[in-house]
């Protein structure tokens, strides 16, 4: 699955975005790396209610680990969505084709 | 990519229970698993709470890889302008939901 995704998101590297993690804390940065288990890796980062959740005030450049992010909210402008429907199509196909072999 | 770029500096950890840790980075792996020097717990506490905010030495801590939400790399300039003990704000949720 991952090498769909990790070099989807590496077409995002410097775009703006938002990252929703599971304990509720938003922060939004330009994107800066992602690898393989997702980890996301952001610059200039903004906490979003930074009143309600000052922890992060300080920091400018963080790592967040893959496996506690809820939602990465995307720029729509940066994302063809027809070449991302053609590409999970062609992941199924090939799939089934597998599984058929098999 | 990984947390290679932070060695042998401040960093701030989030936990899964909502811990705030601050410390220099002494080793991480791929894991995440990271091992913090005079580690210093950020206890803030909510506006509405009588307790002022505070911090807590710790020492030297290994955080198990599973337990870390993110790591930020501090400005130590802009770190040291704040008064921790005077910040108050929410308490962290953890992110696992059992």
């Amino acid at each position: 699955m991952n090498r769909f995704f990790t070099p989807f998101f590496k077409t995002l590297v410097d775009h703006e975005v938002t990252v929703e993690l599971k304990n509720d804390i938003s922060i939004r940065g330009t994107l800066k790396s992602v690898d393989q288990y997702l980890n996301i890796k952001l610059d200039d980062i903004s906490v979003v209610e930074e009143i309600r959740y000052p922890h992060l005030s300080s920091v400018k450049n963080v790592f967040i680990r893959g496996s506690v992010v809820r939602y990465v909210h995307l720029p729509g402008a940066a994302v063809d969505t027809a070449l991302l429907e053609d590409a999970t199509r062609r992941e199924a196909a090939q799939a089934s084709a597998k599984a058929k072999q098999g | 990519m990984s947390l290679n770029h932070y060695l042998n500096k401040k960093v701030l950890v989030i936990t899964a229970d909502g811990r705030t840790l601050t410390g220099n980075l002494l080793s991480c792996d791929q894991l995440t698993n990271i091992v913090l020097s005079d580690t210093i717990e950020r206890v803030i506490r909510p506006v509405d709470d009588p307790e002022p905010s505070s911090e807590a030495s710790h020492g030297l801590y290994l955080i198990r890889g599973d337990n870390v939400v993110c790591c930020g790399l501090v400005d130590e300039e802009l770190d040291a302008s704040i008064n921790w003990r005077e910040v108050r704000g929410d308490v962290l949720g953890g992110t696992k939901h059992v």
